[in-house]
């Protein structure tokens, strides 16, 4: 019967924080559009150690500086990448200065990070 | 029961040139129980016991009484009759009450051991694993990293631990984090003898030697806590390693380093880089489009 109550109680605390876990990060763009682009990351405890933020600008369109600095734009695919190390629970902006305004609805990212309660690799879509 | 003058029945009884024997027999107690009302300053006896003794000693029974004798309603005192021959194996009068509250005691105090015993915190039960992190492959001539994560979850005490590898024949270790506390090197056996708080890592870079002839090697390992009732565990997770001319960190062996592969390179890699781990490399490989690797060289070329 104790065991049975405190299995019951355990899965009262614990259902929460499996749920919790599901959503660690939460992003959005805060700019998606003109020549300015931010992104807004927020960023639950425990953090993924490391994340990649993945930008697709359509055809033409180049970064011209960023921050933090990106890793590498591939022109032909039009898609930048940003590998974060390190990764802090909190709120964090990723801001891009584009050498031509974009219309909202034009640009989209995608997150990939590695759960750090299964391993998991996770992926989400931003969409402008 | 009566109160009596224990100094002036011994001062009676010498003034008469009687002896204890004699108000023993009279009386019909022991000669113990005459010599200890004489040595008690005022003793209490039965009152027909005074009486008595008061007639052996030839006064009157108030002569003998204490002072202020008042009868008072007490606890009788067992004195026992015995015959003359075996006078002194008398039991004390007063020892019953003693014997029964000292026993009494002890029953209470033998109680409560045991409960407390009972009622003690179990003894927690540490359940410490560990998992191996080994790469699928590696080339020749290469370097590559091997990790072990020790986990006593939830435990908050500190455990002294002894973690043993067997590093197979043909493989040759570089560099340890911690370093190994001994290494038999005809075995191949690495040891480490560390005390840890709920989470440790443990990590060897390590390569091929040339004396190595099969293509797929075999790795070994096991725990020992060492506290009283704890057994030996393997250290599970990868313990294959195979011999390939593609990277360690290119886990499915495609020739490029995928999001994936770079993540779990640097969430698991990174916590050993002062091993000397090519991790820079591996990054330059995620932002390449692929890699070769070259035997001649004995080195990997990253392809833009």
């Amino acid at each position: 019967m104790k065991r049975l109550i405190l299995l019951s109680l355990i899965a009262l605390v614990w259902l929460p924080v499996t749920v919790a876990a599901e959503g660690l990060i939460s992003c959005k763009y805060l700019k998606g559009s003109g020549s300015q682009i931010e992104l807004q990351l927020d960023i639950s405890s425990p953090p993924p150690p490391t994340i990649i933020i993945l930008q697709y600008l359509p055809a033409g369109v180049e970064i011209l500086k960023s921050r933090p600095k990106m890793k590498k734009y591939n022109k032909k695919r039009g898609q930048a990448r940003w590998l974060l190390k390190d990764v802090r629970p909190g709120s964090m902006t990723v801001r891009m200065e584009l050498n031509k305004a974009v219309d909202k609805g034009a640009i989209k990212g995608e997150l990939r990070y590695r759960n750090p309660g299964s391993g998991s690799m996770e992926t989400m879509e931003i969409h402008s | 029961m009566v109160k009596i003058d224990g100094g002036k029945v011994r001062q009676l009884r010498e003034e008469k040139g009687l002896t204890q024997l004699f108000l023993a027999t009279s009386v019909e107690v022991t000669t113990d129980t005459i010599s200890r009302w004489e040595n008690k300053r005022y003793p209490t006896i039965k009152k027909e016991n005074g009486i008595k003794l008061a007639a052996a000693l030839e006064v009157d029974f108030e002569e003998i009484l204490e002072k202020e004798e008042q009868e008072q309603e007490i606890q009788p005192e067992p004195e026992k009759i015995q015959p003359q021959a075996q006078p002194s194996t008398s039991e004390p009068v007063s020892a019953m009450p003693r014997f029964f509250y000292f026993s009494l005691f002890l029953f209470v105090l033998v109680l409560a051991g045991l409960v407390a015993w009972w009622m003690r915190p179990a003894p927690k039960t540490v359940h410490v694993c560990a998992h191996r992190i080994l790469p699928a492959h590696s080339p020749r001539d290469l370097p590559f990293p091997v990790v072990i994560h020790v986990d006593s979850g939830d435990s908050d005490v500190a455990l002294s631990l002894i973690l043993k590898e067997t590093v197979p024949r043909g493989v040759m270790v570089l560099a340890s984090i911690p370093s190994f506390s001994d290494q038999d090197v005809e075995s191949g056996e690495l040891k480490w003898i560390q005390k840890i708080n709920r989470k440790k890592v443990f990590a060897y870079m390590a390569r091929f030697t040339a004396e190595i002839h099969q293509e797929m090697v075999r790795f070994t390992g096991s725990i020992t806590l060492r506290r009283k009732g704890q057994q030996t565990k393997s250290v599970h997770g990868n313990e294959k390693l195979k011999i390939a001319p593609f990277h360690w960190a290119d886990s499915d062996a495609d020739g490029r380093i995928s999001d994936e592969e770079i993540l779990t390179v640097y969430d698991e890699f990174s916590d050993i880089a002062g091993l000397g781990l090519d991790i820079d490399q591996v990054e330059e490989m995620w932002l390449g489009s692929g890699y070769r690797y070259d035997s001649e060289s004995g080195s990997f070329i990253i392809l833009p």
